[in-house]
C-alpha cells in the first residue's frame, strides 16, 4: 500500500522577504511592490553574513532548507532522510558557475543536514523550468521507496543570462504581469527559495508532529506539442493523471503569457469551470513574478500557507478576465473562505505541465 | 535471497576510444590506455571523443543546438535502446523515465551562456544557450526523442563518478518500488567549454605516480524489470542487487571522505545480503588524484578487513576520469567482465601507492573469483557503491 505523504515543515524566501510570516503579510495585502517590468527580487538579509562561502544561492538553499526542519521538528534528528534539491537555472543564475552554484549549494545542503544529524547525500535535480516539482516528486518516490523523510528544495535567481534567455524567447514583458488578463503581453521573473518536508503517514502519527497537508496526487507530463492545442491536452492529462477534480481551489501557473495562459485556462474549465463544478482559480505570479524552475513549489507553499489561513489570494494584476473560458477567478481581493483542498499547477513552459493534488490538515 | 527483479537489459557507451562497450573493452585488453593509443590527436584533452558518432534520431539543425554533452550522451542512449531490444514507437514497452548524471555539464554550459551575454548583452542570447544550461536539459532531451513521459531529471551530486552511479542507482530503485517500464539511466560529462581544467598526463590511479586527467564520456544503460526485458527478446547483462550512498559532511577532512565510502559500500552489501568475501570483482572510482586514491584505497581496506580480497579494477587509466560518465561506465564494464570472467589488468598502474596490500590487478589478467561486483563511485557530495550480480555467462 501506498503511504500518504505529508508536508509537515515549510522554509521560504520571496521577493516578498524571508520566512512564512513575509509571504502571509504579501499575499493578505494582495499587491506587489515593484514597478512595471521590474524583476521581483530577494533583498539580502542579516543571515547573510554568517552563511559562509557559497554566494546568495547557497546561502538561500541553506536558509530555506534549515527553517523547514525547524517547522518540522527534525532539525536535531533528521536521520536517514533523502534530499533533493532543484537548481533549474542553475548555470545560468551565477557568473562564477559551478562554483556558486551547485558545488555551493551542495555544501550548504550538506552543512544544514549535518547540523540536523542527516547522513544522506543531497541530490540536485533538474528538470528545466520544471525542476522544482521534480525534486518533489523525486522526494515522494523516495519515501515510496522506503525513505522515512525527505527534503526537497528549490532556488532560482534572475541574472543577466536569466533574463536574456527569457528575452530570447519573447516571454518578458515591460509592463506589470497580467495572469489569465485579456491585456496580458509577457511574464517577469523572480526569485524564490523553497523548501519542504515530507513525511510519511506513519512517520506522523509515530512523531505526533503537526501536518500542512498532505499530497494527493503528484504528476507531470512532457509537452509532445507545444502548440495552443498541444499544452491544453497535456494539461488537461496532467491535471486528471493527478486527480485534480478532488481539489476545490486551483493555483494556477498562469504568468502573464499569451498562449499558455490561455492553454491553461482551458484545461481548468473543463475540470472546474462549468457553473455546476465551479471553483475558484488564481495566480501568484502576478505578485511574486514567474520563479523559473522554483514556481511549483513555491505556489505549493503558498497554497498551504492560504489555505492554513483560510483565504484565498486573488491573482495581481487581473482586472480583466478572458472571455473564452470562463472561470471562478479569485480578483480585486483576497477571498475569506474555507478550502481543504487545491490543485496546484506548475508551467515548464513548452517542456512539460506538471500538476499537484493537496488536502489541507486538520489542526 | 530473493530473485534479482531490476536488471541492465542495455548498454550504450561512447567514450575516447570511439562508440560502444566493444571498443572500450577491445583497448582493455590490448593496450589498455586512450592515451598510449592514440597520442597523435590535437584534442582539448587526450581522453576526450574524438568523433561523435552520427545518429538519426534528431535532424541535423537540432543536433547543431544541442551541447555537446547532449550529443555525446543521446549516441550512447541510442546504443543502449537498440541493446535493449526497445523501440521509440512501442506502444507496448513504452520508456517509464530518464534519470541522467551530470556532475558539471549544466553549470559550464551557463558559462558558455555568460560569456555570450559579456560578448553581445542579454538580449543577444541564443535561446539554445539558455536551454542548454537549464539544469535538467539533458533528460528532457533524451525524453523527447525516446517518447519517455514518467520521471525526467538531471541528477548531480557533484562532480565525481558517484553523481552517475546514482543516477542508475535512483532507476532501480523506482523500478524495484513497482514502476512499470524501462528507465533509461547513465552518466556523461563532456569538455564543454575550452577553458577546462585538463592536463595532458597519463591517468594513473593508484600509482605511487599519481596523475589526475580529465576524460570525457557518456554511458546510457537500460534499466528495467527483468520479465519484460526477457519476454522482448533482450539479454540482461547484471541484476542491480543493490546500492548505498553516504554523505561527505566535510570535504577537506580526509578521515570522513573514507568513512563515507566505506559506509556506502556497507550498506549496499548488507542491502544485498552479501559478506565482503563474497565480492567476485571490485570497480574502484580511482580518479587519479593521489590523495582521493589514498581515501578510497583506506576505505577499500576496512571493507576487506586488510586482507587482499577480490581481484580490483579501475578503468580511468584508459578513459581518463569522466565524472559521471565514469561512474555510471564502470557499472557497465563491470557487467562486461563478470560476462567473461576475466579481469583485466588496471591501464596506467604500474607500482601502487600506499602499500595496502590489496589485490589491485596489474600486469596479467586475474579471473574474477564469483559473479558479484561492488562498484564504488565517489563525488564532491559524497559516495555511493552499487552491488550487481552478471547474468550473459549464467
Amino acid at each position: 500500500m501506498i503511504p500518504a505523504i505529508h508536508i509537515t515543515g515549510i522554509g521560504i524566501a520571496t521577493s516578498a522577504g524571508w520566512g512564512v510570516g513575509a509571504q502571509l503579510e504579501a499575499l493578505v495585502a494582495g499587491r506587489a511592490a515593484d514597478a512595471p517590468g521590474a524583476a521581483r527580487t530577494i533583498s539580502f538579509s542579516p543571515v547573510a553574513e554568517e552563511s559562509g562561502h557559497g554566494g546568495k544561492m547557497a546561502m538561500l538553499a541553506r536558509q530555506v532548507g534549515a527553517s523547514a526542519l525547524v517547522d518540522a521538528g527534525l532539525d536535531s534528528d533528521l536521520g536517514p532522510a533523502a534530499c533533493a534539491y532543484a537548481l533549474g537555472g542553475a548555470g545560468l543564475c551565477c557568473p562564477a558557475g559551478l562554483e556558486e552554484s551547485e558545488t555551493g549549494v551542495l555544501r550548504a545542503i550538506l552543512r544544514f543536514m549535518s547540523d540536523a544529524g542527516g547522513r544522506s547525500v543531497p541530490h540536485i535535480i533538474g528538470c528545466g523550468l520544471n525542476s522544482s516539482i521534480a525534486a518533489l516528486q523525486w522526494g515522494y518516490e523516495s519515501i515510496r521507496a522506503g525513505s522515512p523523510a525527505a527534503v526537497v528544495g528549490t532556488v532560482d535567481l534572475v541574472s543577466a543570462a536569466v533574463v536574456g534567455g527569457l528575452h530570447c524567447r519573447h516571454l518578458l514583458t515591460r509592463n506589470v504581469p497580467r495572469p489569465m488578463d485579456t491585456g496580458r503581453d509577457g511574464l517577469i521573473p523572480g526569485e524564490a527559495a523553497v523548501a519542504l518536508v515530507l513525511e510519511p503517514d506513519w512517520r506522523v502519527a509515530e512523531r505526533g508532529t503537526m501536518s500542512h497537508g498532505q499530497i494527493r496526487g503528484l504528476a507531470m507530463r512532457r509537452v509532445a506539442d507545444p502548440s495552443f492545442d498541444g499544452l491544453a491536452d497535456a494539461w488537461r492529462e496532467v491535471m486528471a493523471m493527478a486527480h485534480a477534480e478532488e481539489g476545490e481551489y486551483v493555483s494556477a501557473a498562469a504568468a502573464g503569457l499569451v498562449t499558455h495562459d490561455l492553454a491553461e485556462l482551458r484545461a481548468i474549465a473543463e475540470f472546474c469551470g462549468t457553473p455546476s463544478r465551479t471553483k475558484p482559480v488564481s495566480a501568484v505570479a502576478g505578485q511574486f513574478g514567474y520563479c523559473l524552475g522554483s514556481s511549483g513549489l513555491l505556489q505549493l507553499a503558498l497554497t498551504l500557507l492560504s489555505l492554513g489561513r483560510w483565504f484565498l489570494p486573488a491573482t495581481v494584476g487581473l482586472v480583466k478576465p478572458v472571455p473564452e473560458y470562463p472561470v471562478d477567478h479569485v480578483m480585486g481581493k483576497n477571498r475569506p473562505v474555507r478550502v481543504d483542498s487545491a490543485v496546484v499547477n506548475s508551467s515548464g513552459l513548452d517542456d512539460s505541465v506538471a500538476c499537484v493534488t493537496i488536502i489541507r490538515s486538520a489542526v | 535471497m530473493s530473485h534479482p527483479r531490476q536488471v541492465i537489459s542495455g548498454v550504450g557507451i561512447v567514450s575516447c576510444h570511439g562508440p560502444g562497450l566493444d571498443r572500450l573493452w577491445d583497448s582493455l585488453l590490448s593496450t589498455g590506455s586512450g592515451f598510449a593509443t592514440d597520442r597523435t590527436r590535437r584534442l582539448r584533452s587526450p581522453y576526450a571523443v574524438a568523433s561523435i558518432p552520427e545518429t538519426t534520431l534528431a535532424d541535423s539543425a537540432h543536433l547543431r543546438t544541442l551541447g555537446r554533452s547532449a550529443r555525446i550522451l543521446l549516441s550512447a542512449a541510442e546504443s543502449a535502446f537498440e541493446d535493449a531490444r526497445l523501440a521509440r514507437d512501442d506502444r507496448a514497452a513504452p520508456v517509464r523515465g530518464v534519470i541522467v548524471g551530470s556532475g558539471f555539464t549544466p553549470a559550464l554550459e551557463g558559462a558558455l551562456a555568460y560569456g555570450q551575454v559579456a560578448a553581445r548583452g542579454p538580449m543577444g542570447l541564443d535561446p539554445w544557450l539558455f536551454d542548454n544550461a537549464l539544469h535538467g536539459n539533458l533528460a528532457l532531451e533524451l525524453a523527447r526523442i525516446f517518447h519517455a513521459d514518467g520521471m525526467t531529471v538531471t541528477v548531480s551530486c557533484g562532480p565525481g563518478g558517484a553523481t552517475g552511479a546514482t543516477a542508475v542507482a535512483a532507476a532501480a530503485r523506482f523500478v524495484r518500488a513497482g514502476a512499470e517500464g524501462p528507465f533509461i539511466c547513465g552518466g556523461v560529462d563532456g569538455l564543454v567549454i575550452s577553458e577546462m581544467p585538463v592536463t595532458d598526463r597519463t591517468s594513473r590511479p593508484f600509482d605511487i605516480h599519481s596523475g589526475y586527467a580529465q576524460g570525457e564520456a557518456a554511458c546510457a544503460l537500460i534499466v528495467e524489470d527483468e520479465s519484460p526485458a526477457r519476454a522482448r527478446g533482450a539479454q540482461p547483462h547484471a541484476s542491480i542487487q543493490g546500492w548505498g550512498e553516504a554523505a561527505v559532511i566535510d570535504e577537506s577532512e580526509g578521515p570522513d571522505r573514507t568513512l563515507s565510502m566505506v559506509e556506502a559500500m556497507a550498506t549496499a552489501l548488507d542491502e544485498t545480503g552479501l559478506e565482503p568475501g563474497q565480492i567476485g570483482l571490485v570497480i574502484c572510482d580511482g580518479s587519479g588524484d593521489h590523495e582521493l586514491d589514498q581515501f578510497e584505497v583506506a576505505a577499500l581496506a576496512a571493507i576487506f578487513a586488510d586482507r587482499p580480497g577480490p581481484p580490483l579494477f579501475c578503468l580511468t587509466g584508459s578513459t581518463g576520469y569522466c565524472h559521471a560518465g565514469s561512474g555510471a561506465m564502470a557499472i557497465a564494464i563491470a557487467a562486461a567482465i563478470l560476462a567473461c570472467g576475466i579481469v583485466p589488468p588496471i591501464p596506467g598502474l604500474i607500482r601502487p601507492a600506499g602499500g595496502s596490500g590489496l589485490n589491485f590487478v596489474i600486469g596479467m589478467p586475474q579471473p574474477a573469483t564469483s559473479p558479484y561486483a561492488l562498484i564504488n563511485a565517489v563525488s564532491g557530495a559524497g559516495a555511493c557503491s552499487i552491488v550487481i550480480k552478471g547474468m550473459r555467462a549464467e
